[in-house]
C-alpha cells in the first residue's frame, strides 16, 4: 500500500479563507450596484414594478406585484428605496454566496415585459431596464 | 468631438440597419410613422449606457457603450418565420466582433459590436414583436 501525505500550513488555509471573503465581498458589492441601477432605471407610477424586483439564489418565490387598482403618482424616490431595500433583504438572506454559481435578478410583475419593451403601450416606448443592466454589468 | 459622438454612433448603427434591411419599413425614433397593418416593420432605439475613462491620467480616452435595440414587428397570426428571417438578417449584420464604420468629414469612426441577442417574441396586437438587443462600444476622446 502506498500513501502520500501532504501537510498544509495553517497560514495557507487562512490565506485561502481571506481570498474567499474578499470574493464574497466583491460579489455583494457588485450585486448592490446592480440593485441600485435596476431601481434607478425603473419608471415609477404605482410602484408595483419597482418593488417587484428580487434576487433569487436557488429556490424561492420571486416578487410580482400588479399595478391594478393601486394609486398612481406615488413618490418615486420612496418606491425606489423600497425596491432597493427588497433586493438588499434578498442578499442578506443569502448569507454566504460562496459556492453559488448563479444569482438571478428577476421582476415578476405582470407588466414587466411592457416596461421593458413597451409591449402593449401605444404611446410610450419601453424603458429597457434589463437590457441596460446586461450591457453595463455583462 | 465628444458632444457629437453619440450622433455619430447612432448614424453608424442606423445606416448599417437601413442598408441591411433595404425595402423594409423602419420606424426611426421620434419620426412620425404609421405602420401598415399586415406589413412587417422594425423600430430601432438607441440607448447609451455608460461612458468611462479607458485609461488613467489627464484627458483620458473614453469608452462609450450602450445598446441598440431593434424591435421586429411581424403581422400577428402569420407564423414566426417572417420575424425569424428578419431577426436572423439583423443578428448576422450585427454579429459579435463586427465593426460598423462611418466616415464623418476626414475621420473614420468604428463602432464595435459586443453582442447581438434575440429575445422571446410576444404578441402586441396586431403585431408579433421580437426584440433584439445589440451591445456596442467605441473608444474616443
Amino acid at each position: 500500500m502506498r500513501e502520500t501525505k501532504i501537510g498544509i500550513n495553517a497560514s495557507f488555509n487562512k490565506k485561502i479563507k481571506s481570498v474567499e471573503d474578499k470574493v464574497d465581498m466583491f460579489l455583494k458589492d457588485q450585486l448592490t450596484d446592480i440593485a441600485r441601477t435596476a431601481v434607478d432605471l425603473s419608471p415609477v407610477d404605482t410602484g408595483a414594478y419597482v418593488t417587484s424586483f428580487s434576487y433569487t439564489v436557488g429556490a424561492g418565490r420571486p416578487r410580482g406585484k400588479s399595478s391594478a387598482n393601486k394609486p398612481k403618482y406615488q413618490n418615486k424616490q420612496s418606491k425606489r428605496d423600497e425596491g432597493f431595500s427588497n433586493l438588499m433583504q434578498d442578499l442578506s438572506r443569502a448569507k454566504d454566496l460562496e459556492g453559488v454559481s448563479e444569482v438571478e435578478l428577476r421582476n415578476r410583475s405582470p407588466h414587466a415585459d411592457d416596461v421593458e419593451n413597451g409591449t402593449n403601450w401605444s404611446k410610450t416606448q419601453g424603458y429597457f431596464v434589463f437590457a441596460q443592466i446586461r450591457n453595463m454589468y455583462g | 468631438m465628444a458632444n457629437n459622438i453619440y450622433n455619430t454612433i447612432r448614424a453608424a448603427l442606423e445606416t448599417r440597419l437601413t442598408n441591411t434591411l433595404a425595402g423594409t419599413d423602419i420606424a426611426y425614433e421620434n419620426v412620425a410613422f404609421s405602420p401598415t397593418t399586415g406589413t412587417l416593420f422594425v423600430k430601432p432605439t438607441f440607448i447609451p449606457t455608460v461612458t468611462q475613462p479607458a485609461t488613467r491620467g489627464l484627458n483620458p480616452q473614453l469608452l462609450y457603450q450602450g445598446v441598440f435595440n431593434v424591435m421586429v414587428n411581424a403581422p400577428e397570426g402569420s407564423g414566426p418565420s417572417l420575424a425569424d428571417t428578419t431577426c436572423n438578417t439583423i443578428t448576422n449584420a450585427f454579429a459579435a466582433t463586427t465593426d460598423v464604420s462611418i466616415v464623418v468629414g476626414a475621420d473614420t469612426y468604428i463602432v464595435r459590436i459586443r453582442y447581438a441577442e434575440r429575445q422571446q417574441g410576444r404578441i402586441d396586437t396586431p403585431w408579433y414583436s421580437v426584440p433584439i438587443n445589440i451591445g456596442w462600444y467605441i473608444y474616443n476622446t
